[in-house]
């Protein structure tokens, strides 16, 4: 089964998006931050991280940014989740290695076209 | 003191007595008041967790598990659905396509988006608040048809009330509110301009043309604002308004939101007035904007008159243009080390400067998926 790591601080996003991607089938390990969710990814490679920008401690980025820099975990698809107000992270994000971006409020059926885009994308 | 002035200790005692019964009655009091209200806490929590599965079946987009999850909402009575609706109202915000209509439809079938439009006209000082929320709601709903009467609400006299329909009209984003919004910065009954200002930028391209008309207003804020978003909007169409204001208006505050915004509109013809700005007798701020500007706008024709401008004695023009430089590419890259080599020592440390920044910046950056990473990868999944 294809793992997903989730780090978002908001609870019904959380909560919506783990429910919309165990619906199709992806077993999930959600976190509400990024410090967790980095732990948990080094202690067990998932095969694609979903990272929101902003949330206390670590942000999204930094996580991307360490899971780039280990080489155990360099090769994993991230995706970012990000508030329309942020877009400038968008370029960040982009620079510190993730491989795509959706854009807060987002369509859960378009989130889910997204992480199976990535996925096909990595694995070609 | 004496004997006859002495209280009677029947009196005391009664009064002792009356002060323990009052201060138990109080104790009670506070405790059943508190029992109520965790109870209260705890039927709510348990509605909204029983009600989130609900909300989150309507994400699914299966048809008979949406068709289940809304007929269970829908039979809510009234004290369940308040108790619900700030969840329902806080997931709004969050997602857009099929579900945001479900949960839109939601208020619509319980009569409470009509609710808020009777809100929004309820009359008195002692109703803002419900006029505030009701505004509120008729936002985060993305409720078009309130859009007038909300425009018409910009006129309350409660503060929060004009902020509450200025937040809305943004989210509900009808290019009309552009005028009415605009207003708001001027006159009596203002909203505060950041508030009308990400409102305006809401509202999209459809606000151009009034917009563009704000700039020649005779409030130097109403045209600054106006300036601003044009830029941040990137309405292309209006870069000769801009560059007028930036060449002409009265205040000197527009004439450097008229620079930075015709940097962020990236278009050649604004590279000339820019540089004019620069070369003539203007204010230290204006031709540092100006400087900035041209990195923006990606003038890569501009590259020798930011190098020369490295050495200027104002120290914000010359640093803004190394900055402009680093953004330039390549050419602005080689015009840095240039003066590097062979500058003055003012231009040199700014030119230094930018170019240490750059390269802490680039080393910052991971150097993406190596081999290694790869092969390491593989033998993790083996």
């Amino acid at each position: 089964m294809v793992t997903v790591l989730l780090a978002e601080d908001d609870a019904d996003i959380r909560d919506l998006v783990t429910f919309k991607l165990r619906q199709q089938g992806y077993e999930v390990r959600a976190f509400e931050d990024g410090l967790s969710a980095l732990a948990s990814a080094r202690d067990e490679m998932p095969d694609l991280a979903l990272l929101d920008i902003t949330m206390p401690g670590m942000s999204g980025l930094d996580v991307c940014r360490e899971l780039r820099a280990d080489p155990a975990t360099a090769d994993v698809p991230i995706i970012l989740l990000t508030a329309r107000a942020q877009e400038s992270d968008i370029e960040t994000g982009f620079s510190v290695g993730a491989d795509d971006y959706v854009v807060k409020p987002f369509s859960p059926r378009e989130l889910v076209s997204r992480v199976q885009a990535v996925l096909a994308r990595i694995q070609a | 003191m004496t004997a006859g002035t002495a209280i009677p200790p029947g009196v005391i005692r009664v009064v002792v007595l009356s002060l323990a019964g009052c201060i138990g009655l109080l104790g009670i009091l506070i405790v059943t008041a508190r029992v109520l209200r965790r109870w209260r806490e705890h039927r709510r929590a348990a509605l909204n967790a029983l009600a989130r599965t609900w909300l989150l079946e309507l994400a699914t987009g299966d048809d008979a598990r949406v068709a289940g999850a809304r007929s269970r909402v829908a039979a809510l009575d009234r004290r369940q659905w308040k108790a619900l609706e700030p969840t329902v109202v806080s997931l709004l915000a969050k997602v857009k396509g099929e579900l945001r209509s479900s949960l839109v439809s939601l208020f619509d079938e319980r009569g409470t988006t009509e609710h808020a439009r009777h809100g929004l006209a309820s009359g008195g000082r002692f109703r803002q608040v419900r006029r505030a929320r009701a505004a509120a709601l008729l936002g985060s709903l993305g409720n078009q048809d309130a859009w007038a009467p909300l425009c018409a609400v910009l006129e309350d006299r409660s503060l929060a009330v004009r902020i509450a329909a200025a937040r809305a009209l943004g989210q509900i984003g009808v290019a009309g509110a552009a005028r009415p919004l605009l207003g708001k910065l001027a006159g009596s009954r203002r909203v505060p301009s950041d508030i009308v200002a990400y409102a305006l930028i809401q509202l999209g391209p459809g606000a151009g043309r009034d917009l563009v008309q704000a700039v020649s207003h005779e409030e130097p804020l109403v045209r600054a604002v106006a300036v601003e978003i044009l830029g941040r909007t990137g309405a292309v169409s209006a870069v000769q308004t801009l560059i007028a204001a930036l060449r002409g208006d009265r205040s000197e505050e527009v004439r450097i939101r008229a620079a930075r915004a015709i940097g962020r509109l990236g278009m050649l013809a604004g590279v000339a007035p820019l540089l004019t700005i620069i070369d003539a007798g203007e204010s230290t701020t204006l031709r540092a904007a100006a400087a900035a500007a041209l990195g923006d706008l990606g003038a890569g024709a501009a590259t020798p008159r930011l190098e020369r401008l490295l050495h200027d004695p104002a120290y914000h023009v010359a640093h803004n243009a190394a900055g402009s430089l680093l953004r330039l590419g390549p050419a602005g890259e080689a015009a840095l080390t240039r003066v590097v080599t062979d500058g003055e020592e003012q231009a040199a440390a700014h030119a230094m400067e930018v170019l240490a920044i750059a390269s802490i910046e680039a080393a910052r950056r991971p150097r993406g998926r190596t081999r290694q990473a790869a092969r390491h990868r593989k033998e993790m999944h083996r």
